[in-house]
């Protein structure tokens, strides 16, 4: 019995042991995304800033659409730089650089009612195939329409269509889907 | 338990032939030639024991051609002999049993012991499937199916029933490795396992008393010859181009020491359905487990200790970043991501690790009672790799490491002649710690949980062939959580109202709580049984339980990236309480055994995962499910059939249906498996067995609408609402499987037994609707495997 009970013991105490490790909370969360930020400069020099800002990540509350700088103008080229952050570190982490760095295995999609025209890749990863963090844009319509912007990680950019912007079966997995109203007025 | 086998074998032998009187009288001794007193002695429908002297006088009358009569006493092997009718005189031996260790048994001494429904998988057919995963084992069982995510998880689903409402009991002890998740999958390996008992309902309630769906009791080897003996099998599989290897070798010594030994592995590559590789399905496995007992007249000892690995891939097409990757997989009728075939593992993956060690203690008292003391101890190290958006990421985005240790006191008595009481008190602490190594969000909270269970369960044989079991227990449940909550999130879930004094501190947009919660849990059965005349038995049970919300339907908060959905546990759930109603008929004749078995079960505070909406985060869109609950109501029938024809034939039917419908909403529930039938035939040749199986699995037509719209950009990359299918079932399907078996004796008196098993012989398409893959792609084709078994 009293070897019975050394042995309980033993287990008990191992047990124990193995419970006291570190037990560190989390605050942030890896891989998050809380911020896409569209700039787009005009051959004008208007520049228009698009922001979707999510500070809860999966939690229940929606991105914050803002778009400053007025509406897009019909007939000017817009040279597109898109950024994404996280902006819950301390100091803001810019993401960007990692998806460039990792350029092979992202792709930024741009989808827009096809009146208002479409944006155009105007970089490369080491590949030679395109990213999607810079593009132009050039309206050819006024109106008004969803532009939905998505990163996607492990695209099979060699897809059909893929290298020019259609994301129909490009495959992969979402990061960022982020979509903003835009509208194209006439350009005076 | 074994006894109990031996009973039921000898009632199958009760047979219409022309009685006489016979009149038996005997000594039975030990193998150090004492005088064993209250053996138990036992022909047709009588007994008696053995006086002070080891003696008893026993009078029947026995067929002409003979009658078996069978000893038996704890701590020994029960032996038995058969004698033709007349008068005889008898001298009995009987040898220590090597080891009865395992489980907590409680035997009624009336010839079919335990009132609770019941089914055993037997060591015959368990041997021919120790490569199978559990789950696929147990579906031999009438009213037992499987939830799976793919082909390498899956959970047994009872009586409709499965995760936190099924327990598995591995030698008395609670499987405990994070149940409560659809995608985990019992670690368990099947090669040390002798034998495999199905109980529908919260019937044992020695065991526990929140397993309200069943209970599976899994024993370890049990052999009793006095030699060294082992077993070596190979197997491979043409589905997947793997296989693999599993051993044990047993070694019996004298003074009652006996050491065992086992070891298994087994790899595969993809797997293929009938038109493509389901890729990133590949799996490698190990087990190994050494085992110690002693076993003297007096008391039993028992050590144990058992390592199991597996690292699973997870179909990767599976893996989804939001709901358009969702519709877009939807729309595929192919998975989005097909590959050459490939030994790899790569991410989204599960890596397991599963340790236990066990101690038992038994001392045996004059009554055929015990006292048993149980300490076991089980680390479970479970990561979870999911896709990340770095490719060169190596860590887990999940990392659980859960301990858990149980102490337990058992105490069997038993009352007047015939009449057995079992009790006891059990303990189990349990600590979680949930880690990112990614930083992600962890799904389940580091955690730290106690439990108290004290039980009363008692058989009592009555006159007339009556039995009635009946049993309560109380378990108290304390739970201790350390989870950080987006403060969006507990405005959202109204937790300001009630839960504020669980907070602790605060870290920028998140609260950190330390919920607790505390539970006290009751559980009452009881059931009666009635044997009539020509092997009829008829039981009624009724069964109270309750369980409390597992740590998932309380704190669950976060992104499955499986389903694309949101998963959303609540601090306001409280236990389901369960009243279970089962009646069971059966006929086991010689060669015939019948039995249907119908029951109706009310859940209060049934818990399920509900869709309430959809979250827009930066990711896109999610639907959100949370767990919630209503009043469900489950009636269902179990049907089996087996008949032994002349000339080596035999028939094995079985049917299951059950209905389950969520009362509060007026809608079906979710997940409920569809009616299935099959049939199995069997002849044995004189060069081969041969064995043929038709599965037929009806489609599932009573189901939730559980549909939800969502906006895609369309062709003309416009906004558009669409409609997402998650519910409507799959076709109904029928599936073959045959098998060919043939079994050598070596001059050395060693075995060879050659299995040729051809599963989904038609190469048949289907999709189950209880995989949680069924989205994305078919089931496995054909699958050949051959298996090589030697017995030494």
């Amino acid at each position: 019995m009293y070897n019975q009970l050394k042995l309980i013991a033993l287990i008990i105490t191992l047990t124990f042991f193995t419970i006291g490790c570190d037990d560190h909370d989390h605050d942030h969360e890896g891989e998050l995304i809380t911020t896409v930020t569209l700039t787009m400069v005009g051959s004008n020099n208007q520049t228009i800033v698009l922001t979707s800002r999510d500070l809860d990540g999966d939690g229940p509350n929606a991105p914050i659409v803002t778009i400053t700088g007025g509406n897009f103008l019909n007939g000017v080229t817009y040279t597109g730089n898109i950024q994404f952050l996280n902006e819950l570190e301390d100091p803001t982490e810019d993401i960007t650089p990692e998806v460039i760095a990792e350029g092979t295995a992202h792709q930024a999609f741009y989808q827009l009612p096809s009146n208002l025209g479409a944006f155009v890749y105007n970089d490369a990863d080491s590949n030679n195939q395109p990213i999607g963090i810079t593009t132009t844009y050039t309206p050819t319509n006024i109106g008004n329409g969803n532009l939905r912007v998505t990163l996607r990680h492990f695209p099979n950019k060699n897809a059909s269509g893929v290298l020019q912007g259609n994301i129909t079966n490009a495959g992969g997995e979402t990061d960022v889907e982020v979509n903003f109203n835009i509208t194209v007025s006439p350009n005076n | 338990m074994k006894q109990l086998l031996l009973v039921w074998i000898l009632c199958g032998l009760f047979q219409f032939s022309f009685a006489q009187q016979t009149e038996i009288n005997g000594l039975v001794k030990n193998a150090d030639g004492n005088p064993l007193v209250n053996v138990h002695v036992f022909a047709k429908k009588n007994h008696t024991t053995t006086n002070e002297q080891g003696r008893f006088v026993l009078s029947i009358n026995a067929p002409e051609k003979g009658v078996k009569v069978q000893f038996s006493h704890i701590g020994y092997m029960p032996k038995d002999t058969i004698l033709a009718s007349g008068k005889h005189q008898i001298n009995i031996i009987l040898s220590w049993k090597t080891q009865d260790l395992g489980g907590i048994t409680i035997q009624g001494r009336s010839n079919k012991k335990t009132v609770a429904y019941q089914n055993t998988i037997d060591t015959k057919t368990l041997e021919n499937q120790k490569n199978q995963s559990l789950g696929e084992v147990l579906q031999t069982v009438p009213g037992v199916s499987v939830l799976k995510t793919g082909q390498g998880i899956q959970k047994p689903i009872i009586h409709g029933m499965f995760g936190s409402r099924v327990g598995i009991y591995v030698q008395g002890i609670a499987l405990e490795d994070q149940q409560w998740g659809s995608e985990h999958s019992p670690s368990i390996d099947l090669n040390n396992t002798q034998k495999i008992t199905v109980i529908k309902g919260a019937a044992a309630l020695q065991y526990g008393g929140n397993a309200i769906g069943g209970m599976v009791l899994l024993e370890a080897m049990h052999q009793a010859k006095d030699t060294t003996f082992g077993q070596a099998i190979w197997f491979a599989e043409s589905n997947g181009l793997g296989g693999g290897f599993s051993s044990n070798y047993h070694c019996n010594q004298s003074k009652g020491w006996s050491w065992r030994g086992t070891l298994g592995f087994k790899k595969f590559g993809d797997r293929s359905t009938p038109s493509y590789v389901l890729s990133n399905t590949g799996s490698q496995s190990g087990h190994v487990g050494m085992q110690g007992s002693k076993v003297s007249e007096k008391k039993s000892q028992l050590f144990q200790y058992h390592y199991f690995y597996n690292e699973l891939g997870i179909l990767r097409a599976s893996h989804l970043g939001n709901v358009t990757d969702l519709y877009t997989a939807l729309q595929s009728s192919s998975p989005l991501v097909v590959e050459d075939f490939t030994y790899q593992i790569q991410r989204p993956k599960q890596v397991i690790h599963h340790q236990s060690f066990q101690f038992q203690q038994k001392n045996f008292d004059e009554n055929q009672g015990y006292h048993q003391w149980i300490a076991s101890t089980q680390w479970n190290s479970r990561n979870e790799f999911d896709v990340n958006r770095n490719p060169n990421e190596t860590r887990p985005a999940l990392n659980l490491h859960l301990i858990t240790q149980n102490l337990q006191w058992n105490r069997k008595q038993s009352v007047g002649a015939n009449n057995q009481l079992l009790y006891g008190v059990q303990t189990l602490f349990q600590y979680n710690q949930a880690n990112s190594p990614t930083g992600a969000r962890t799904i389940i909270p580091t955690y730290f949980k106690t439990e108290v269970g004290s039980y009363l369960v008692g058989t009592f044989v009555l006159p007339h062939f009556w039995t009635i079991d009946a049993g309560l227990r109380y378990d108290f449940q304390y739970v201790q959580a350390r989870k950080n909550y987006l403060k969006s999130r507990w405005e959202e879930r109204n937790y300001n109202q009630n839960f504020n004094h669980f907070i602790i501190g605060e870290t920028g947009v998140q609260w950190i709580t330390q919920p607790k919660f505390t539970y006290h849990n009751f559980a009452a059965n009881i059931g009666v049984q009635k044997e009539f005349p020509h092997d009829y038995t008829f039981k009624a049970l009724v069964q109270l339980a309750q369980r409390s919300p597992n740590v998932a339907e309380l704190f669950s908060d976060g992104l499955h990236h499986s389903n694309a959905q949101i998963e959303l546990g609540d601090l306001n759930n409280q236990p389901e309480r369960s009243v279970k109603s089962q009646l069971y008929l059966q006929k086991q004749g010689v060669n015939a055994l019948w039995e249907v078995a119908p029951y109706v079960q009310s859940v209060q505070n049934y818990l399920f995962l509900k869709p309430i909406g959809f979250e827009s985060t930066i990711r896109g869109a999610f639907p959100v499910w949370e767990h919630t609950q209503t009043h469900a109501f489950l009636a269902g029938v179990d049907q089996q059939f087996k008949h032994q024809f002349r000339g080596n034939w035999s028939i094995h039917q079985k049917f299951a249906w059950i209905y389950g419908q969520d009362v509060t909403n007026y809608q079906p529930l979710i997940d409920l498996p569809p009616w299935n039938f099959s049939l199995q035939v069997q002849k044995n040749f004189t060069l081969v067995d041969t064995q043929l199986t038709y599965e037929l699995i009806g489609r599932q037509n009573r189901f939730p609408n559980f549909n939800f719209v969502t906006n895609i950009v369309n062709a003309n990359n416009e906004l558009e609402p669409v409609e997402i299918d998650i519910s409507t079932p799959p076709a109904s399907y029928g599936l073959l499987h045959g098998q060919i078996s043939k079994h050598f004796t070596l001059k050395s008196g060693n075995t060879i037994e050659i299995l040729a098993t051809v599963r989904n012989i038609t190469n048949q398409r289907y999709r189950d609707y209880l995989n949680r893959q069924r989205f994305f792609a078919d089931e496995m084709g054909r699958n050949l495997q051959i298996q090589i078994q030697y017995q030494f």
